[in-house]
């Protein structure tokens, strides 16, 4: 795996209040990454100052090689984004939006932009005026024109605000398509952890202006299952079920709830099949089960929360 | 570049707004050119008619007694002018009929011998050759005949007066053939010069004062005009020509209302001034106010070249509208039928008249009009870049372009000499040319120097602003 973004000790200052401390991240290609954090956690800073429009206070940055201080042009080259809301000129239709980009990049047909407006579903209305647009289809103007030029780096700054869920559905997908098939890096910021759940390979946690934690999803998955693990039952003569499991299976604890619901608990060392072998003996005892549902007790935002709890109450 | 420049002439033009400048800069040219147009050509003419020459009559009658032969000679005249029906005869204008300024010479040249008015003791034949001819004269009138006229004036005048010069030049130029020709107009100028010339022919030559050489002038560009009948034209305008001075005009006067109208239509170019600064203070502070800088800077495309591709779009748009100001100026002249489109430049250089196209005349001052103007967008782009906000860039750009001049005339008032070094002091370039500075000695060479650091300057700070990164 290449690094497509190298972030190196980041410290970004606004007057005396240090915004940015030492903000340290390796981007790989192919890969979508969640760049995570609550308001104000400086998530919009360090990506401004990753595509050149903020200046840098001190630490590097380079993209696909280059750096963007040094060479803005050649690191420019390789990046498509949007930076907060996706502003383009409300007096032109989205398609005189997508040609004035288009100019100011390099071999760009007009086959590219038509491909481009098909695949964020802007066909129908690409000849509007911006004016008219929705906030969720200056969303897909924008990341059309962020798209234009197959760039090797993609970044979008909160790209599902004001999305609908189809929206977010398909941005989603094409997406984890530029990444897993044609190998872009993909950088996406948001402060929804169920949002990127679904959409990223890795997660950065930034808190305050400091990277607390990078992680896959399956480590947070992991993270988030906690010690245990609870089962709810729907069955016939629970009482009677439950005495059963626990006179046979001494490690389980839980209580029963009803004539025909109970809750068990049992250590989440004992393994994802140890759930099978308890249903095997109630069956095999005659009890009838009508449902066997997980309860999980605690969601990836949970663990999010957690990750950044002191920042979750003050805006940082 | 030249993408990033269409670019902005795309912005431009996809708003409303420009169109709405457009129109008022069309409406503003065109109806300027129709008021001057109209202002000059209605004035209207008084013309003495049959009832007032009727009344003159009856008052004189009535209060002119038998003894006094001069009003008795009125008395007569006033009679032969309702029996010939020529009413314009006391009326001394470029307007007066030949027919009026032929009984008024009867009368005064002719008719007053006759009648020895003044009692000077004119002889039997002198008497009796003035009768002649004041009878051949009353018989022109009645045929209209100009030529005839002109003639008896020759023949009967004495060769050292001024309206004996008059009418042989007349008669030399061959337009006595026709009352009507304009060159009839020509031959005051002519007579003039030649007499001024006439009067320093025994001198040496180190010794001809300029008065010599400007009658040479007037009287060589007269005779060019006489001999090609060119009838509209601009010349370098005499120091001592009234009407230049009290136009404004101090560099040319304008013998033809076609490009003088042209001329006064360089004041338009400060619509296209405003109409630039209004845009200028948009391009780029508009850019930030819309959140639309984050899109245009997230391209592999230097900062500098945008700032630069924006000014360009700027500089090539006055143009073009001036450019169009001029147009628009010279077309609806066209229309409006102002006379001399023909006209020519002319001047008298080394004994000989050179005749050049006014076109070229015409152009500089709108090219002045054109650097300042081009001056007060430099100042509202860079505040545009700088500032970030577009009602600061236009409000301090046309207040500079407004209340610049007052400004100025208010320092040199008070005797603030360094009020020279302040940008406003130094545009109008034209009238610096002119001399016209409130300031002594004041250069173009120094103003136009002035102007190029300050422009330096804000291109500079500008240039600053917008490459700030703090987006
Ligand atoms: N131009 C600015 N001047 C001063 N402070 C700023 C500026 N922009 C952002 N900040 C501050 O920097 C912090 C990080 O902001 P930002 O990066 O926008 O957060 P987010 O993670 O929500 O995108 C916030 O506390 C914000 O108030
Ligand atoms: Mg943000």
């Amino acid at each position: 795996m290449n690094a497509a973004i190298e972030i190196r000790g980041l410290n970004k200052y606004f007057g005396k209040r240090q915004v940015l401390n030492n903000v340290t991240m390796t981007l790989n290609e192919g890969e979508v990454f969640g760049f995570l954090g609550p308001n104000g956690a400086g998530k919009t800073t360090t990506i401004k100052m990753i595509v050149g429009l903020l200046a840098i206070d001190s630490g590097t940055i380079t993209v696909c090689g280059h750096d963007v201080e040094k060479d803005f042009v050649g690191a420019m080259e390789c990046m498509g984004g949007i930076v907060e809301n996706p502003e383009t000129y409300k007096y032109m239709t989205g398609l005189q939006n997508l040609r004035q980009y288009a100019r100011m990049r390099k071999g760009i047909t007009q086959e590219r932009i038509m491909e481009v407006v098909e695949l964020v579903g802007l066909s129908n209305r690409i000849n509007e005026k911006v004016s008219k647009y929705s906030l969720g289809m200056k969303q897909r103007l924008g990341l059309a024109q962020a798209l234009l030029h197959h760039p090797k780096v993609l970044i979008l700054d909160e790209p599902t605000n004001g999305l609908d869920p189809a929206g977010i559905k398909s941005l989603r997908d094409i997406l984890k398509k530029l990444a897993h098939q044609e190998g872009v890096c993909v950088l996406v910021s948001s402060h929804m952890m169920s949002e990127m759940e679904l959409m990223c390979d890795r997660v950065g946690i930034i808190m305050k202006g400091s990277i607390v934690d990078v992680k896959t999803i399956d480590e947070l998955v992991a993270q988030s299952r906690g010690t245990t693990l609870t089962f709810h039952y729907h069955v016939e003569k629970a009482a009677e079920a439950f005495e059963a499991l626990k006179e046979q299976f001494t490690e389980l604890t839980g209580h029963v709830m009803d004539d025909t619901h109970f809750e068990l608990t049992y250590s989440s060392e004992l393994g994802d099949t140890y759930i099978g072998r308890l249903n095997h003996f109630l069956f095999s005892d005659n009890f009838t089960i009508y449902t066997v549902l997980p309860v999980t007790n605690r969601h990836l935002e949970d663990v999010f929360l957690e990750i950044t709890a002191e920042g979750g109450e003050q805006i940082a | 570049m030249l993408k990033l420049i269409y670019n902005e002439y795309q912005k431009i033009f996809c708003r409303k707004g420009t169109y709405v400048m457009l129109a008022l800069l069309l409406i503003g040219t065109v109806g300027f050119q129709f008021l001057i147009n109209r202002l000059t050509s209605n004035y209207y003419y008084w013309l003495p008619d049959q009832a007032y020459v009727e009344s003159e009559l009856e008052w004189m009658k009535e209060t002119t007694d038998a003894s006094d032969s001069m009003g008795q000679m009125q008395i007569a005249m006033y009679e032969a002018m309702l029996e010939l029906e020529v009413y314009d005869v006391e009326y001394w204008s470029d307007d007066q009929s030949w027919q009026g300024e032929a009984l008024s010479n009867a009368f005064y040249e002719f008719y007053y011998i006759v009648h020895d008015v003044d009692e000077i003791g004119y002889t039997q034949s002198e008497k009796e050759t003035a009768q002649k001819a004041f009878d051949a004269i009353i018989d022109c009138i009645k045929t209209g005949d100009y030529s005839g006229y002109c003639h008896i004036m020759v023949d009967n005048l004495e060769p050292s007066s001024y309206s004996y010069k008059n009418y042989s030049t007349i008669i030399q130029y061959g337009l006595d053939k026709n009352p009507e020709d304009w060159r009839l107009e020509l031959v005051d100028t002519l007579v003039d010069a030649e007499q001024t010339l006439d009067f320093y022919k025994d001198w040496n030559e180190e010794d001809y004062p300029d008065s010599y050489y400007t009658a040479l002038e007037k009287y060589e560009i007269a005779n060019y005009r006489m001999t090609n009948n060119i009838r509209y034209c601009v010349m370098n305008a005499d120091a001592s020509d009234i009407n230049a001075i009290i136009g404004g005009e101090a560099d040319y006067t304008y013998n033809t209302p076609f490009w003088d109208n042209v001329d006064s239509g360089s004041l338009m170019v400060t619509l296209v001034s405003i109409m630039i600064i209004v845009i200028a203070g948009g391009i780029i502070a508009s850019e930030f106010s819309q959140g639309t800088i984050k899109f245009l800077l997230l391209n592999p495309v230097k900062r500098g070249k945008i700032y630069f591709s924006k000014y360009l779009t700027l500089l090539t748009l006055t143009a073009f509208l001036t450019a169009v100001t001029l147009g628009l100026t010279i077309l609806s002249n066209l229309i409006f039928g102002a006379e001399g489109s023909d006209a020519v430049y002319l001047t008298f250089e080394n004994g000989q008249v050179v005749s050049r196209s006014v076109f070229a005349l015409t152009l500089s001052p709108y090219l002045f009009a054109l650097v300042d103007a081009i001056v007060t967008i430099t100042l509202a782009f860079m505040i545009s870049s700088f500032m970030r906000s577009s009602a600061l860039s236009i409000g301090l750009s046309v207040g500079v372009l407004l209340a610049g001049s007052t400004i100025t005339a208010i320092l040199a008032g008070f005797g603030f000499d360094w009020g020279r070094y302040l940008l406003f002091a130094n545009t109008g370039l034209n009238s610096i040319m002119q001399g016209q500075s409130l300031f002594p000695h004041h250069s173009l060479s120094f103003a136009v120097g002035n102007i190029i650091v300050h422009m330096v300057v804000f291109l500079l700070i500008g240039y600053d602003g917008f490459t700030r990164k703090e987006v």
